[in-house]
């Protein structure tokens, strides 16, 4: 990782050399977010988020930089000193104390020239064409400190990366990733607000359990333990479509329970993985049809034999995606997306159906020259009942102040995917001023 | 008395039925408009300003490249301004055959991928202005396959000669898909640029109004350099002034890409 940071650093000094023309722009952006809960009413969020954004332009390069300062005052969300241990070294954030956190949230070059643009640096890369539900969007990991309510932009973790995208022809282009960066899912620790506690995504540990050991085998070898992804793209007679391909570690890491007589042995493992699929997307009047599926060759499942004694099951998944777009009525949106996935070899005592359907549903409507904005979102899981139903409005004040009030409401079962959270229904408030 | 004033009268009509009679046939003047040199290529500085009815005023200011390829046209807008649009684009590419839709592609930083959006309701309004899909593909030019014109009357508008032409949608698909169930064209006499254009919606009841302000001349091209819209329905105008307009600089092509709209505008 060292050496990496000592190439990034010199290609940004190398494109920072006097004498060259060099631009400058800064941004700023403030965010003040509250939530409510309302079961408890008690508040569940309270937090200040300032982002900074400059960008310096020198040449044929541009170097991009953005921070971020965060202030949590209720602490609920990460309560404690959290330890980490998904991020590598080089991105970890810097604790102020146990509310407040520094980032270099990204920090990239980019250089464009002819038919090949690069990307080199601390970044985000987004892959498929599902909304919400990540099939081939893999590349970056994910901090599920609220689950999955925040904006991905906002909890989408940024990675140390190089991009290469070049043109074949005007049709046709490819793209050539390498991901040094052993960082992770962040998964809420024990007590915060969006702990897993939903046996598909954890085993079920009794908490009078006692934990005698914890051990974390995180890879950390940036050329054995990179990822490495490639994907060729284009656009022909109105279609748009990816063949996409990485090699790469699971984010999400596998526990594995030993019990002993004492307590219990927690190993936490993370997972090599190919992950190969497609997506494409055509219009038609006022429809667009979006299509996308990964196959997951080493994918884990968590299972429970009769005698309660839980472990996973390795093996493949391929999941589908189709949703269509409508845009026929002036100033409305409406999307709908189905989502099925299914199991290779299945085996009865896997917690997680054999083949898992989810469906969403979108409306959003402009009112006042697009300065108000109202939506709703339902996710719903067609095996287990429970659901997300996420509704916001959105009012652009002027150019710098935007305010929003929003509901988040979690149903159905509570050892379901989102039904876990059936207690933490809020309501949101929130600012944001930019300059 | 009663005499002078049936000879005033007699004068006038023969007049105007002399005036009708010279003023060219509707479709011919719009295919002289239709005809106008915009260049193969253009690069410019677009600074939109959108005020509603209590005066609050927005302001976005983008760089947008347009180059054609054939008769079809690919058009991008990169928003710089303010912050909370800052490296939104939008891309579209335009076919000639008006059986083909155009593809279009909008990129929202926050999302970080382009999102393909449909162009089937050309009489959307683009972005929050008060200008169309349509006025904003058509750049002052009229599809003609989609009217029947007549010429009405010559008059003024802010000084210069027009010539007013009357253009009716086809049907009511094609009024119902461009939002107006009829338009006024005051078109300048000399340079048969659109000078003021007004609607009406598919009710019968005033729309919008359309008024370029300034035209010059920009290596030997007609351009339209403020144009403002005044929504009579919402009271809503929006101003586009466009600057530093450039025919002569090739617009390369790989400007017109996703891999473009994810980097952003970068001087």
């Amino acid at each position: 990782m060292i050496v990496f940071k000592l190439l990034v650093t010199s290609a940004i000094f190398f494109a920072l050399i006097p004498g060259h023309a060099m631009a400058s722009s800064v941004d700023y952006s403030l965010d003040i977010e509250t939530a409510f809960n309302l079961e408890s009413d008690a508040s569940s969020k309270n937090q200040i988020t300032f982002e900074p954004e400059f960008t310096h332009a020198v040449g044929s390069a541009d170097l991009v930089s953005i921070l971020r300062f965060r202030h949590e005052f209720e602490n609920m969300l990460e309560p404690g000193q959290h330890r980490q241990s998904s991020r590598s070294s080089l991105t970890k954030r810097n604790l102020i104390n146990s509310h407040s956190a520094f980032e270099l949230r990204e920090l990239y070059l980019d250089y464009y020239k002819d038919d090949m643009f690069i990307r080199i640096g601390k970044q985000q890369m987004v892959w498929g064409e599902a909304d919400g539900i990540k099939l081939l969007d893999v590349l970056n990991p994910q901090s599920f400190r609220e689950f999955i309510l925040a904006d991905f932009n906002d909890s989408r973790i940024p990675l140390w990366s190089v991009n290469i995208n070049k043109s074949i022809n005007d049709q046709l282009n490819t793209q050539f990733i390498y991901i040094p960066d052993t960082t992770y899912h962040e998964i809420p620790e024990r007590g915060s607000a969006f702990e897993f506690s939903s046996p598909v995504l954890v085993p079920n540990v009794p908490n009078n359990q006692n934990i005698l050991t914890f051990e974390s085998k995180k890879p950390a070898d940036v050329v054995f333990d990179g990822d490495y992804g490639a994907r060729i793209y284009g656009f022909s007679n109105g279609w748009e479509f990816s063949l996409n391909y990485i090699y790469h570690y699971l984010d999400t890491p596998k526990i594995s329970v030993q019990e002993s007589l004492l307590g219990l042995h927690v190993i936490s493992t993370y997972q090599r993985n190919h992950t190969i699929g497609g997506s494409f997307n055509f219009a038609i009047g006022d429809w667009v049809v979006r299509g996308e599926s990964a196959y997951k060759t080493n994918q884990f499942h968590y299972f429970e034999d009769s005698n309660g004694k839980v472990g996973s099951f390795d093996s493949g998944e391929l999941s589908l995606l189709i949703g269509v777009d409508f845009q026929g009525i002036n100033d409305t949106f409406v999307s709908s997306q189905l989502y099925a996935s299914r199991i290779n070899h299945y085996q009865q005592q896997i917690i997680k159906d054999e083949v898992d359907y989810q469906l969403t549903f979108l409306l959003e409507r402009k009112y006042l020259n697009e300065n108000l904005i109202a939506k709703i979102l339902f996710i719903n899981s067609l095996n287990t009942g429970d659901g997300l139903v996420q509704s916001e409005v959105k009012y652009l004040e002027s150019d710098s102040l935007t305010l929003t009030m929003g509901l988040d409401i979690f149903h159905g079962n509570d050892k379901g995917l989102y039904g876990q959270f059936d207690q933490n229904d809020r309501i949101t408030f929130g600012l944001n001023y930019s300059f | 008395m009663k005499n002078h004033f049936m000879l005033i009268t007699f004068v006038a009509t023969f007049s105007t039925f002399v005036s009708s009679q010279e003023l060219p046939d509707g479709a011919e003047i719009i295919d002289k408009v239709n005809q106008i040199e915009e260049g193969a290529y253009v690069t410019r500085n677009l600074h939109m300003k959108l005020v509603d009815r209590r005066g609050k005023v927005r302001e976005r200011h983008t760089i947008s490249m347009r180059k054609y390829y054939g008769l079809d046209k690919k058009t991008i807008i990169f928003y710089i301004t303010p912050t909370n649009v800052k490296d939104t684009s939008f891309l579209t590419i335009d076919y000639a055959d008006s059986g083909i839709d155009d593809d279009q592609w909008l990129y929202l930083p926050a999302m970080r991928k382009t999102r393909r959006i449909s162009s089937g309701d050309r009489g959307d309004y683009f972005l929050g202005t008060d200008f169309t899909y349509e006025d904003i593909k058509k750049e002052g030019k009229i599809a003609a396959e989609d009217y029947t014109f007549e010429t009405v009357n010559a008059t003024e508008v802010d000084g210069y000669d027009v010539v007013v032409v009357k253009a009716l949608p086809k049907n009511e698909e094609v009024a119902e898909e461009l939002g107006h169930s009829m338009a006024e064209l005051y078109i300048d006499a000399e340079m048969f640029v659109i000078r003021k254009s007004k609607y009406w919606d598919v009710n019968g009841n005033d729309l919008k109004t359309i008024t370029t302000r300034e035209i010059s001349l920009v290596n030997d091209i007609l351009t339209r350099h403020r144009i403002e819209v005044e929504n009579h329905k919402t009271g809503h105008q929006t101003t586009f002034t466009f600057s530093n307009v450039d025919y002569e600089t090739k617009v390369d092509d790989s400007i017109f890409s996703e891999i473009s709209m994810k980097r952003g505008w970068k001087q």
